[in-house]
């Protein structure tokens, strides 16, 4: 999964208990507190008796006290980390108490994320000794202590980019599982490039950012050169020689992946040469000097060569891991199995080449390759059941990984307050079309109604009369003549009244574009609604006579993942049956996740090329959704929004049924953008009026 | 009060050759609708050669060329033209598209969509085979000799839905598409038009090849060709290539911060 992701998921967990907890990046200790409440002592020394074991000896009332004073999330952390640690090696779970609470309130979340990877990644591989060291300099994990690391979380934007943009379809990068053999493990299995969660091998920031991007490579390089095509081959190959063989495969499709960087990437490539003296390596240059590489076969075929020679090749810092699993998994799901055309000398020719030959699958090749290149991703995406390694959250991993292809689905930022930055792609927003049938169109009320009719007329009708001609211009499409004669009967001579002598038919240039947003959070359920639906109505009915485009959405949702956006009428659609039907089948829905919307709906009005955009938003109340979109989390994410649509030159209203709003209103729009509600009855004629204002 | 306005046909007639490129079957397609007297619509992005084209077309069959670059106050009386006061009494001015239908030469109207509404509809009678220009000012209805030609140019990319062009307006024309050329061919271009050598030429293209999968994932539009030969103008008077890719393209196509160190990253890897 996507690191991003993986942290968006990792957020939804904690931000069930609290969402000051999860920043993306996390955040020093001293600003976590606030709003959650920790454990007791007491609760905190039965759960550490529960993991460390009664009566062991340990001051586990000293390491309670201490951590007391943490924030809940961080308590939680200390405590599956200690499990964690505890499995592996008591001795170490305790050095780890004895220092986890000072070690994490100075830490970012990421830093001691790293911190307790890198100890668990000594014990793993038996180094206990450096564990202990690990525990002990836990300031050098600290922002001072540890300039050199780059993150994978920092670069994941920017390298799956660029991945994009080569690739051509959406190869996310998610971190690589712990592995004890190297830290710098990374793997592909063709649809997700698997790296470290962070590198410090290079005692300088430039050189493990290179590295990075490095690594990044060779898994592109993985899968553009083909390597998987190999896999039958190596199976073979390690089945008589042993892992020795696979090693000295990847040392030479790894030379094989550089010769590939090198043609295509060449900037990269001087980079790679720059990590190739800082790791002080002496690179075979002319290795490949005259070799074909376009296939995988090459590589096998010198690995079969060298095996039995005194040759050494270098590992080289950036040389990625060829996974048979995973390999197999991709050559599985492509369907094809290809002949080894340069077979292992040991392995018995005929029989594989007759295998291949009578192998029906290899004529599906140049069918799924079409289908690959063409879809880019339906066929290749959708991982088949079961084999995520990561299983915790596929239905989200699925979204993410198709996030930009599939259609009526939309990402939106989302800012958060207490870390001061926006959270990309935060909230996932789908168009639904309210399909619903409509049990009655009929409206309750009709002699009022025709009355709020007629005065929303009457207050149009004002609208487009005002200013059909504007006379005495500069420039204009007819001569004013009476402009003209009295400038000619002018005793003054003035020249300046021969200026303005025609006239401009303006009756185009009300130029309004107006987007209604309409809130339907369960909270407007019962006599909102139908009012909501009823001005709505009279609405669209008077504004069809304008000229002026309109749409009307509404919105809801739940949670940031399921965002929702009822389109009820779209800019370029006309006032017809069918939409009358839409707009009374707007119904209640579940909460009002605001920001997101208004993001949303700004984005639509925005395309539109009216001089005027009005952006008006309906609503009963404050900004509220599950996973803690409310207080003032909520008020300034939605003001942020309105302040984008701003930036985009529109102009945003809102209009609120919400006694309290004048609470945060003027907060969150400026003065006079915005309006209460106090008889709804009166609904239609106040849009009309505000209508009116907005756009003259 | 009418005059009859012809024009000095001269200084609408391209004179040296413009270099073009076909990148398909374009020169064929446009002759035709000529000679069968049909308006062309091009198709394509910014900058990926729709003026050239028209300034070689009028160049190839020795037409004038009036462009009118649309915007969106363009009025109907733009086009055709109006009544100016002029020592006291009015004169009648020809607007271009009137002054191209009197003197059958091409009028490439670009970016037509830009346009006000109404002014659409005045080329209609225009683009069928009635092929008259009413002008309703001056009570007359002008007969286009079949040296006149109407082409307009359009950009599907970043145009809303709102301002799409109608269909009755659309079905008048032959449409032909400008997409970006292939790469060689383009490679072809950029060394031409900017003299560089054509390994670099070759690098730049695969740059806009990038950005162009970028579209709609933080990028409006990909760098185009006429981007590729200003960097590579750059580069060919002694810029570093990082640097003229930066000023050249990626500064030019965003302002969003992160899609330009984006960009940069890829300026980085390729150079
Ligand atoms: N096929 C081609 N042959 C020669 N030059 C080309 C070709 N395609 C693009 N160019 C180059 O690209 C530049 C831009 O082309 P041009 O000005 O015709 O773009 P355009 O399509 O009219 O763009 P816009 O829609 O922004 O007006 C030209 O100056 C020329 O250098
Ligand atoms: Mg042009």
């Amino acid at each position: 999964m996507g690191l991003f992701s993986g942290l968006l998921e990792k957020f939804d967990q904690f931000s069930k208990r609290s969402w000051s907890y999860s920043r993306k990046s996390g955040s020093l200790e001293s600003r976590q507190t606030g709003s959650s409440g920790g454990m007791s002592t007491n609760e905190l020394l039965i759960r550490l008796e529960l993991i460390m074991g009664q009566g062991s000896g340990l001051p586990l009332m000293d390491y309670s006290n201490e951590i007391a004073k943490l924030s809940h999330p961080l308590q939680l952390f200390i405590f599956s980390e200690t499990t964690e640690l505890s499995e592996l090696s008591y001795e170490h779970a305790n050095e780890f108490l004895q220092v986890a609470s000072t070690a994490l309130t100075e830490m970012e979340q990421r830093q001691y994320e790293r911190w307790l990877l890198e100890i668990k990644q000594a014990l793993i591989t038996g180094n206990d000794a450096d564990a202990s060291e690990h525990i002990k300099n836990h300031s050098s994990y600290t922002s001072e202590g540890d300039s050199n690391t780059v993150y994978l979380s920092d670069l994941t934007y920017t390298l799956e980019k660029l991945v994009y943009s080569i690739h051509k379809a959406e190869l996310p990068l998610a971190e690589a599982e712990l592995s004890s053999k190297s830290p710098l493990m990374s793997y592909t299995n063709n649809e997700v490039l698997y790296l470290p969660t962070s590198i410090s091998h290079f005692d300088n920031y430039e050189d493990n950012h290179r590295l990075y991007k490095a690594l990044t490579f060779q898994l592109l390089g993985q899968i553009q050169c083909e390597s998987a095509d190999a896999i039958g081959t190596l199976n073979e190959g390690i089945r008589h020689h042993g892992e020795k063989y696979l090693s000295f495969f990847s040392r030479i499709e790894t030379l094989r992946i550089d010769q590939y960087i090198k043609h295509s990437f060449p900037g990269l490539w001087r980079d790679i040469e720059l990590l190739h003296e800082s790791a002080k390596i002496d690179y075979p240059s002319d290795f490949f000097a005259s070799a074909n590489l376009d296939s995988v076969q090459t590589s096998l075929h010198l690995t079969a060569t060298l095996l039995e020679s005194t040759v050494n090749l270098p590992k080289l810092v950036y040389q990625s891991s060829f996974q048979l699993d995973l390999m197999a998994h991709v050559q599985k799901l492509t369907g094809e199995r290809k002949a080894p055309l340069i077979l292992n000398p040991t392995t018995d020719v005929d029989d594989e080449i007759l295998d291949t030959l009578g192998d029906p699958r290899k004529a599906d090749r140049g069918y799924l390759r079409s289908l690959k290149d063409s879809k880019g991703d339906s066929v290749l995406k959708s991982p088949p059941p079961g084999w995520i390694p990561d299983s915790s959250g596929g239905a989200e991993e699925e979204q993410h990984t198709t996030k930009h292809h599939e259609k009526g689905v939309f990402y939106y930022r989302e800012w958060d307050t207490s870390l001061k930055k926006y959270r990309k792609d935060w909230c996932r927003l789908r168009e639904t079309i309210d399909t619903d049938v409509v049990e009655s169109m009929d409206v309750e009320n009709m002699e009022a109604l025709r009355h709020a009719e007629h005065r929303i007329r009457k207050t149009f009708d004002q609208l487009v009369n005002d200013q059909k001609f504007m006379r005495g211009q500069s420039d204009g499409d007819e001569i004013d003549i009476d402009a003209w004669v009295s400038a000619r009967s002018s005793k003054s001579k003035d020249t300046d009244d021969y200026q303005n002598v025609y006239i401009r038919n303006n009756t185009n240039n009300r130029d309004v574009a107006i987007m209604f947003a309409v809130d339907l959070s369960g909270s407007t359920a019962g006599w909102k609604n139908s009012m909501i639906k009823q001005s709505t109505w009279l609405l669209c009915k008077t504004l069809a006579r304008m000229g002026d485009q309109y749409a009307v959405y509404g919105f809801s949702g739940s949670g940031r993942s399921n965002c929702q956006v009822y389109p009820v009428k779209t800019f370029n659609e006309s006032y017809t049956k069918s939409v009358k039907s839409r707009i009374f089948s707007m119904k209640p829905h579940q909460y009002t996740r605001m920001g997101v919307a208004i993001r949303h709906l700004s984005m639509l009005l925005g395309k539109t090329t009216a001089k005027t955009r009005i952006l008006f938003v309906l609503t009963d109340g404050r900004p509220d959704d599950v996973d803690s979109y409310r207080g003032q989390y909520g008020v300034e994410d939605t003001r942020l929004a309105l302040n984008e649509a701003k930036a985009l030159s529109l102009k945003p209203f809102v209009l609120t049924f919400d006694k309290e709003g004048m609470d945060y209103l003027p907060y969150m729009l400026g003065s006079s953008r915005y309006q209460l509600i106090t008889d709804i009855s009166q609904l239609p004629i106040q849009i009309s009026t505000i209508y009116k204002q907005l756009t003259t | 009060m009418t005059s009859e306005n012809t024009i000095d046909n001269s200084k609408y007639f391209i004179k040296d050759e413009p270099y073009y490129l076909p990148t398909g079957n374009e020169v064929e397609i446009f002759n035709t609708a000529l000679a069968e007297n049909i308006p062309v619509l091009l198709k394509g992005p910014t900058g990926c050669g729709k003026t050239r084209f028209m300034e070689y077309m009028s160049w190839y069959t020795k037409r004038p060329l009036i462009t009118v670059s649309c915007h969106d106050d363009l009025t109907t009386a733009d086009l055709v033209g109006r009544y100016l006061i002029q020592n006291d009494t009015t004169v009648w001015q020809d607007g271009p598209l009137t002054t191209a239908v009197r003197n059958g030469c091409i009028c490439y109207l670009d970016e037509i969509v830009e346009a006000r509404k109404d002014t659409t509809v005045v080329i209609h009678p225009l683009c069928d085979d009635r092929r008259i220009l009413p002008i309703e000012k001056l009570g007359q209805l002008i007969q286009a000799p079949p040296d006149f030609c109407l082409t307009m140019s359009y950009n599907p990319g970043y145009q809303s839905a709102v301002k799409d062009l109608k269909p009755s307006t659309r079905q008048r024309f032959i449409s032909i598409d400008f997409s970006y050329p292939a790469a060689d061919v383009e490679a072809k271009i950029v060394n031409q038009e900017a003299s560089l050598d054509m390994a670099a030429c070759e690098r730049l293209v695969k740059l806009a090849e990038m950005t162009r999968n970028l579209v709609g994932n933080g990028l409006d539009e990909g760098a185009s060709t006429r981007l590729l030969v200003h960097t590579a103008k750059l580069i060919n008077r002694g810029f570093e290539p990082k640097m003229a890719c930066r000023c050249g393209i990626a500064d030019v196509l965003t302002d969003d911060p992160e899609t330009v160190t984006l960009l940069h990253e890829m300026i980085e890897t390729l150079f």
